[in-house]
């Protein structure tokens, strides 16, 4: 009788440590979380900076690219009006001065009247090339996540 | 990152469950090794050990349930019945979570084979005993590979606390050869041989039946009580 006593104490003791043990465990790791020092935890949020720090590399140069884009586009189309307005304006069509002069013939001139023909320079375009007014999206910021499991 | 450990409540107890589970599966599986290096000299502390290696592994089977049974709360993993019952079906670590399955049902076979020794042979449950420490083995694989604080110093030097013991003590065992930590066998008893047997035979008389001492005539019997007048 005292064996089993003693058998069924020490099942007891058992069971309480075990149970302590699990609590002390549970208050020990809820402790670390709660400090901050959770390595899940943790691992996640580095992970979910490194992503957010991708995610805004991969905007700037996506930006980057469209801006650089857009300023060739913008200098093509100048370019090109530059050629066109240097072809209205310019002798590149046999023309001289401007479409208003032109509309006044200068061969109304008296006969008798010594050519005052003053063939007029080419006009120099004053074309502007529009600035790129291209605002970079800003990068989206990755949802943090979550947790991970034991 | 601070997090509020509410809202992890069951993930942070199947973790903790895992470490006591852990440490209780260490405990049995050195008091099995040493009752099983025959450690203890005295007298009866065999028998003392083994009422605690059989708590001690109660209490690691209790853990163990507890330990895979809080995952399905967890609302990150959510890992269902099926990812806790069947190997290899988790989506988190799948490698190594089912090794911890089978490292679980392992532990919780060959442990409660105890109990059903009798149908299965003292003998043969033994030799199946023994595999106890191919499931502890594959448990520890399971903590370093799916354990979220496997990277924890403080983790790592439990894991080292537990592994030296059990490596050390197999290592006895292994080199000190079968059968040292069982019980002694019974010396067999010794028979003479035939002639010695047929002389000792022929020199004892077979026993005689001796007649019953009879109680001499007029005497009274003992069985007989005296009437009133004090005749037989």
């Amino acid at each position: 009788m005292p064996d089993r006593n003693r058998m069924s104490r020490r099942t007891h003791v058992v069971a309480w440590s075990t149970i302590a043990l699990f609590v002390v465990v549970l208050v020990l790791l809820s402790a670390q979380m709660a400090s901050g020092h959770d390595p899940a935890l943790s691992a996640n949020a580095k992970r979910a900076k490194a992503l957010r720090r991708q995610a805004y590399a991969q905007a700037q140069a996506r930006a980057a690219r469209a801006q650089v884009r857009a300023q060739a586009q913008a200098e093509q189309q100048a370019q090109q009006e530059y050629d066109q307005g240097y072809g209205d304006n310019g002798s590149g069509s046999g023309g001289y001065g401007s479409p208003d002069q032109q509309s006044q013939p200068q061969d109304q001139a008296p006969q008798d009247a010594q050519p005052q023909y003053q063939a007029p320079q080419p006009a120099q375009p004053q074309y502007q090339a529009p600035q790129p007014q291209y605002q970079a999206p800003q990068p989206q910021q990755p949802a943090p996540l979550q947790s991970t499991t034991s | 990152m601070r997090a509020d450990p509410l809202h992890y409540g069951w993930w942070l107890a199947s973790r903790s469950a895992g470490i006591v589970a852990l440490l209780c599966v260490t405990g049995a599986v050195v008091l099995g090794l040493i009752m099983a290096n025959n450690l203890p000299r005295r007298a009866g502390a065999k028998a003392r050990l083994r009422p605690l290696h059989e708590a001690i592994a109660i209490a690691g089977l209790v853990a163990l349930a507890v330990h895979g049974l809080t995952l399905l709360g967890d609302r990150w993993l959510r890992p269902g019945i099926i990812g806790i019952a069947i190997p290899f079906q988790s989506h988190y670590r799948p490698l190594y979570t089912g090794i911890g399955i089978i490292a679980g049902y392992g532990i919780a076979l060959l442990g409660l084979s105890f109990y059903a020794r009798r149908e299965i042979g003292a003998q043969r449950w033994r030799q199946i005993h023994r595999f106890t420490l191919a499931a502890y083995a594959l448990a520890i694989v399971h903590v370093l590979g799916a354990g979220t604080d496997a990277g924890q110093r403080w983790l790592q030097v439990v894991l080292l606390a537990s592994v030296v013991p059990v490596g050390i003590l197999f290592a006895m065992r292994m080199l000190s050869g079968p059968g040292v930590g069982r019980a002694p066998a019974p010396a067999p008893r010794r028979r003479p041989a035939a002639p010695a047997r047929v002389a000792a035979a022929r020199s004892v008389p077979p026993p005689v039946a001796r007649p019953r001492p009879r109680p001499p005539a007029g005497a009274r019997p003992l069985w007989v009580h005296p009437d009133e007048d004090g005749r037989y």
